[in-house]
C-alpha cells in the first residue's frame, strides 16, 4: 500500500505537470489566428496530429474488429480499471488506530481506539436506566486526544437529559484525565415483547 | 503492577529477547545516539482508572529500575501503548509482569 501510494502521488504530480504544460502551450498558440506561426493549426502541424489521427484511426478500426485484438483490448481496459481502483484505494487515508493521550520528550502515551471505546461502552452501561450502549473513539487529527461518542438506549420515562448526565458521570474515570471530548446521546427504546 | 499488565499482543509480537527468555510487552529499539527507545504494551485492569497516570507510573518504574541498574544513560524515550482493557471479572493473565509482579530490576 505504501508503494502504491508513492507511485500514485508521483504519477499524479507528473500528469498534473504535463496537463499544465499542455494548457500553457494551447494558450500560447491561441495568440494568432489562421495558420500563423503561433496558431493552433501550426501547433497541430508541429505535433504531427494529422499523422497521429491516421494512426489512431487505424488502431480504433482494428479495435472494433473481432478476434485477438478485441480480447487484448478488453483485458487491457479491465486491467486499467483495476489499476485505477487500486490507485484510488491507496489514496484513502488509513484510520489511525491509536489515540495519543499525551506526548512529551519522555515519550508518547497512547491507547487504541477500540480500547477506549470498549471501556466507554462498559462504563456507559452502568447507570440503572441504561439498557444498552455503544461507543466510538476517534483521534484528533492535529493534536493529542480525541472524541468519544456514546449512544445509549434508555428504558423508563426518565428524561434524556437525566440519562445523559448519569452516563457522563459514569464515564468520568475515563474522561477526567484524558484529552477526550465526550458526547452522549440517549434514546428511548421500547422494551421487547410489549403487548398492546 | 497494580492496574495493568504487560502484554505480548494477540500474535505474541510485542516482546524482546533477553538472555534466552522473552520479555513480553516490551519492544526495544536502538536509536542513532546509542540509547534504547522502549515501547511498552499494556492491558489495564477493570475498572479503568486514570490511564495517563497509570502509564506515567509505569514509565517512572522503568526509569527507576534503569537507574538502579546504572543504565539510566542508555535509556531513551519510553512510549506506553494501552492495547486492551480486561473486562469486569477478568484476570490479567498475559505478560511476564502480572498485576503484583515486579519489573526486572525491582525488588519484590
Amino acid at each position: 500500500m505504501l508503494l502504491g501510494r508513492l507511485l500514485t502521488r508521483l504519477l499524479g504530480i507528473l500528469l498534473l505537470a504535463l496537463l499544465a504544460l499542455a494548457g500553457l502551450a494551447a494558450a500560447v498558440f491561441c495568440i494568432q489566428s489562421g495558420h500563423g506561426t503561433v496558431s493552433l493549426p501550426s501547433l497541430a502541424s508541429d505535433l504531427h496530429l494529422a499523422d497521429l489521427r491516421g494512426t489512431i484511426a487505424t488502431f480504433l478500426h482494428r479495435l472494433e474488429a473481432r478476434g485477438p485484438s478485441a480480447t487484448v483490448a478488453a483485458l487491457s481496459g479491465g486491467g486499467a480499471i483495476l489499476l485505477g481502483i487500486v490507485m484510488i484505494a491507496s489514496l484513502v487515508p488509513r484510520r489511525e488506530r491509536l489515540i495519543v493521550l499525551s506526548e512529551s520528550e519522555n515519550g508518547v502515551i497512547a491507547a487504541r481506539r477500540r480500547v477506549l471505546a470498549q471501556a466507554a461502552t462498559a462504563l456507559a452501561r452502568q447507570p440503572r436506566m441504561v439498557t444498552g450502549a455503544r461507543a466510538r473513539a476517534r483521534p484528533s487529527r492535529r493534536k493529542a486526544g480525541g472524541r468519544l461518542r456514546v449512544r445509549v438506549d434508555q428504558s423508563g420515562d426518565s428524561p434524556n437529559a437525566e440519562v445523559t448526565r448519569a452516563v457522563i458521570a459514569a464515564l468520568q474515570p475515563l474522561s477526567e484525565s484524558l484529552p477526550l471530548r465526550v458526547r452522549v446521546r440517549a434514546r428511548k427504546r421500547r422494551p421487547a415483547g410489549r403487548v398492546r | 503492577m497494580p492496574g495493568g499488565a504487560l502484554t505480548a499482543g494477540p500474535h505474541r509480537r510485542w516482546r524482546t529477547s533477553d538472555d534466552g527468555r522473552a520479555i513480553h510487552g516490551v519492544l526495544a529499539v536502538v536509536q542513532p545516539d546509542g540509547r534504547f527507545e522502549l515501547e511498552l504494551h499494556l492491558i489495564v485492569a477493570w475498572p479503568p482508572g486514570p490511564l495517563e497516570q497509570l502509564a506515567a507510573d509505569l514509565r517512572g518504574r522503568v526509569r527507576a529500575a534503569a537507574k538502579r541498574a546504572r543504565l539510566e544513560g542508555q535509556l531513551g524515550q519510553i512510549h506506553v501503548h494501552i492495547d486492551g482493557v480486561a473486562g469486569p471479572g477478568e484476570a490479567l493473565i498475559d505478560g511476564v509482569a502480572g498485576p503484583d509482579q515486579p519489573l526486572a530490576g525491582e525488588q519484590a
